[in-house]
């Protein structure tokens, strides 16, 4: 099923790589990717579109919380 | 910068390897009264601080320059962050101008750990060096503790600049202690109050969330017995009828068939991994489960969990104390006490026959009533350790868990003795293990790290033997292993060296090696054919076990 993350992220150099690195990591492919300054002043914000179903969406938020350097995900 | 943020956040110790780029860093360390232990290797030096940390909860320290020095703590960043163990990870970096130049003894370290790291930084201005010092060790130490990696390129480190104290950590989006949710601790209070054959299955996250005392009173309380992970070892005493020992490919009989057949798993600070449940689909397959864990992503991640409890588990405990969930399960008990008088672990010792590495390590537990902080390299002697240590209380099983990093437990121990000096430590080891950092000899000498090392030496790489023999035919491809003659190492770094080759040699020379005020190598020359079971077949349930060896 296809899937859209909105993901609120620091807007620092590296911060895609370790996004897109925990997606390859654990085997969850990206479909579409938008990145854009947040409104917000130092954040950057993510649209992430991915296939997946429920039990493996619910892994790859939890896994992207983790990263330090996302702050918010906003809605799935 | 560094030395002094490092003093400003209490570090007394730290363990490393200087080089190049990281010189102005050793420079100011020179007079500066930290203690730096340095090691022959920076993998030594990053398994120490793990051994370091794990001892004694606080975080560890390990310094190293760029390039090679950086690349040599990759194995150590990996285990640690396998065993959640809380440590910093400092590496020079070359100049920020030479960055992506493919300069001399450059690497990009943080592309290279990011999968294994909690998180990581370059540092790219002299000031944010308190600010990064403090989030790293804020990060290593709370929540689910991991490695956290500081790279600072030389220009930086050799830039001064005005230390400001940071007073506070503030980290956005960081939550180091989640609040626990009263909903679903009810829930799973319900679950346990309903319960008529419960189990406690316990793991590294009791002694990382200092839980030990919480799980003894709940499962007192309530009644329900424990079985306990590798990592979980030392949280609950063996000595008590309600504890069943470690579960999964190597556990006790009794263990694995109370996990097969429990009604409601209380799964404490555990990762479900896959040495602990055999094959999934048949693991623990009777039962509702409980999950209380710090890691959200953990939960639900490889077992599916009806009563989620996303907190820290000292806290879930408390919380579920106050909920009474009391469940009746005398019948059970009963069961479960049957399983583990019947079957339990065995070895055979005949007083003229070849020396058992089981029987030493049972002597250890014996002579020291459990009381010293063992560590273990990986592989058959880590099991029989696991079988027949019987650690009693939390912090003083330190083994490689989830990476199974042969070479980890000597230098652990060095990290573990410096961290808890008034202890007895004891590394038991592999012959083939300890060749892997066996460099170090010459930090435990001229530091006169009193730490005893037990090789338990059978000429092979055991484990890798035992798989050989029950899985591929016999074919035992390279792992018959040669090794120099331990004592004469030992002399040769200036270390006492005994060697046993009989029960009753086992006996006095541990007498001896405990005795002794400074370090001890002893050479245990054990039988060569020794298996570890009982053993659940890769693939199998943990019901499928084999309980002893062919021969028998």
């Amino acid at each position: 099923m296809k899937r859209t993350l909105h993901v609120l992220v620091n807007d620092k150099p590296g911060v895609l790589a370790r996004v897109a690195g925990l997606f390859a990591r654990r085997g969850y492919n990206i479909d579409r990717l938008i990145i854009e300054r947040a409104d917000v002043p130092g954040l950057s914000s993510m649209e992430i579109g991915t296939t997946c179903d429920d039990a493996t969406l619910d892994q790859v938020t939890k896994q992207l919380s983790k990263l330090i350097d996302v702050i918010k995900i906003l809605h799935v | 910068m560094v030395i002094e943020s490092l003093k400003h956040l209490g570090i007394e110790t730290v363990f490393g390897y200087p080089g190049g780029a990281i010189l102005p860093i050793y420079d100011a360390l020179y007079d500066s009264g930290i203690e730096h232990v340095l090691t022959r290797h920076e993998q030594a030096a990053i398994h120490a601080a793990e051994g370091y940390a794990r001892a004694t909860g606080r975080v560890g320290t390990v310094m190293a320059t760029s390039g090679p020095g950086a690349t040599n703590l990759v194995t150590g960043i990996a285990d640690a962050y396998m065993d959640s163990v809380p440590i910093v990870i400092i590496t020079g970096q070359v100049a920020s101008g030479l960055i992506g130049k493919d300069a001399f003894q450059e690497t990009d370290i943080i592309g290279i750990t990011m999968p294994i790291v909690k998180h990581s930084y370059q540092v790219s201005h002299a000031e944010d060096i308190p600010r990064v010092l403090a989030e790293a060790y804020h990060l290593a130490g709370t929540g689910r503790p991991g490695p956290v990696l500081i790279d600072i390129p030389k220009d930086i480190s050799n830039q001064k600049a005005p230390y400001r104290k940071v007073d506070d950590v503030q980290i956005p989006g960081y939550q180091a202690l989640p609040l626990p949710n009263l909903l679903q601790i009810e829930r799973a209070a319900n679950a346990i109050r309903e319960a008529h054959r419960p189990l406690l299955y316990i793991g590294g996250g009791v002694i990382a969330s200092e839980a030990a005392e919480e799980i003894q009173e709940f499962s007192r309380k309530c009644g329900i017995p424990v079985v306990s992970t590798l990592m979980g070892l030392g949280a609950f005493p063996p000595d008590d009828p309600l504890f069943l020992g470690m579960l999964g490919m190597h556990g006790t009989y009794a263990a694995n068939m109370a996990v097969y057949h429990c009604d409601v798993l209380i799964a404490c600070g555990v990762r479900f991994d896959d040495r602990v449940t055999g094959k999934l689909e048949r693991f623990s397959p009777f039962s509702k489960k409980v999950h209380i864990d710090i890691d959200p992503a953990e939960i639900g991640k490889n077992v599916i969990i009806e009563y989620p409890i996303h907190c820290d588990l000292k806290h879930a405990l408390q919380f579920l104390l106050d909920q009474e969930p009391l469940a009746p399960s005398d019948n059970w008990m009963s069961e479960v006490r049957m399983w583990a008088n019947q079957h339990p672990l065995q070895f055979k010792q005949e007083e003229d026959g070849g020396l058992k590495p089981q029987y030493v390590i049972d002597l250890l537990h014996k002579m020291t009533d459990s009381t010293a902080i063992v560590t273990t390299e990986v592989g058959q002697h880590q099991m029989w350790a696991a079988h027949f240590y019987q650690p009693k209380t939390p912090r003083t099983f330190i083994t490689s868990g989830g990476l199974g990093t042969m070479g980890f437990g000597f230098p652990a121990a060095m990290g573990a003795q410096l961290g808890c000096p008034e202890k007895t430590v004891v590394c038991i080891a592999g012959d083939a293990s300890i060749q892997m950092n066996i460099q170090e000899l010459q930090t435990v000498a001229e530091r006169n790290i009193p730490l005893k090392l037990f090789i338990i030496n059978n000429r092979f790489l055991g484990m890798v033997r035992q798989w050989q023999e029950m899985f591929y035919e016999n074919r035992l491809s390279e792992s018959s292993i040669g090794q120099p003659d331990f004592v004469k190492v030992a002399d040769a770094y200036g270390i006492k060296g005994l060697r046993a080759e009989t029960p009753a040699d086992a006996k006095r020379v541990i007498a001896e090696a405990l005795a002794h005020p400074g370090p001890v190598l002893v050479d245990f020359v054990v039988v060569e054919d020794e298996n570890v079971f009982p053993m659940v077949p890769p693939g199998g349930a943990n019901v499928d076990m084999i309980e002893r060896g062919w021969d028998e």
